[in-house]
């Protein structure tokens, strides 16, 4: 019964975030769009519990929805990494502060249109991964 | 008389209250703790309760709570049968648990959809992972590089 707490805490801690709205499916019947979600044993060997994660490939006006969901949730991050271009976010790595079951809550935002690039990537991220270790993620 | 059981402890109206609080990033945690339950344990269907379920996941926290409610159901009738026939029940009873033991294996979810198709395939779905976290990992190596920038720049006037 523990290990069932748990999981489902884990599907749970993204509430109270602007950006958990845009994961109500309506990218999953988008032809521009990629949604997934991962969770459970796939992500083990990373320390994290979520992987939630939407690339959109083509139209840039998905980030005037995006950006500004992202730019609240951005508010309460405890640690960031910001790049803006051309009036525009286009990368954002925000620390949220953690679950009260004490996992940690990575937001990442790309948005490479203002640099001739055609995605806009948002990732949810959460686990007891470090933000070392995430960071080591993106390396790899 | 007003009935306070589980599923109308939330008027129509303190629910899409709570939902709207909930979408604006105003709820704390026993707010949302309330709200989760509710959408998990009552039937209501309305465009924004769906969509907060949509959003807080409920759909697989009812299949979890349907598989508890399940199991409650089975104990309870497994404790009826004992009063019958104990043997029978206890033997019931670890026939049940020894199924039930593992529930965090069904958790485990890797799956892309794209123009209305999932797609289940764990080396599609952790690919797509790959590309994301690589074109992440070039944008904040950007990020590094420009910090290292400014430092250098700023070294660079305090010595002169």
């Amino acid at each position: 019964m523990a290990m069932l707490a748990i999981s489902l805490t884990a599907l749970y801690a993204q509430s109270s975030l602007n950006i958990a709205q845009l994961f109500d499916g309506r990218y999953q019947n988008d032809p521009d769009a990629v949604e997934t979600l991962i969770t459970g044993s796939s992500l083990k060997p990373y320390n994290l519990s979520v992987y939630r994660s939407i690339t959109i490939t083509g139209d840039k006006s998905h980030a005037e929805v995006i950006e500004p969901l992202v730019r609240r949730d951005a508010r309460k991050a405890v640690d960031r990494e910001v790049i803006n271009k051309a009036g525009h976010l286009y990368f954002g790595f925000y620390h949220l502060p953690p679950t009260s079951s004490g996992d940690e809550r990575y937001i990442l935002y790309l948005n490479r249109h203002p640099v001739g690039g055609n995605k806009i990537i948002l990732l949810y991220l959460e686990g007891s991964a470090s933000q070392e270790q995430v960071k080591r993620l993106l390396k790899n | 008389m007003k009935q306070h059981t589980r599923h109308n402890a939330i008027t129509a109206a303190e629910l899409d209250e709570l939902i709207r609080r909930y979408f604006d990033a105003e709820t704390d945690e026993a707010d949302e703790r309330r709200l989760r339950e509710y959408l998990a344990t009552s039937g209501i269907s309305t465009p924004a309760a769906n969509e907060a379920r949509a959003v807080m996941g409920i759909f697989a926290a009812q299949r979890a709570i349907s598989r508890r409610s399940r199991l409650r159901r089975r104990i309870i009738r497994i404790s009826a049968a004992a009063a019958i026939a104990g043997l029978l029940a206890v033997t019931a009873s670890l026939v049940i648990t020894s199924r039930t033991g593992r529930p965090s294996a069904s958790d485990d979810t890797l799956a892309a959809w794209h123009n209305g198709t999932r797609c289940d395939s764990p080396d599609q779905v952790l690919a797509m992972m790959d590309s994301d976290l690589a074109l992440m990992g070039e944008a904040s190596a950007e990020f590094e590089d420009a910090v290292s920038d400014d430092l250098a720049d700023l070294g660079s006037m305090l010595g002169e």
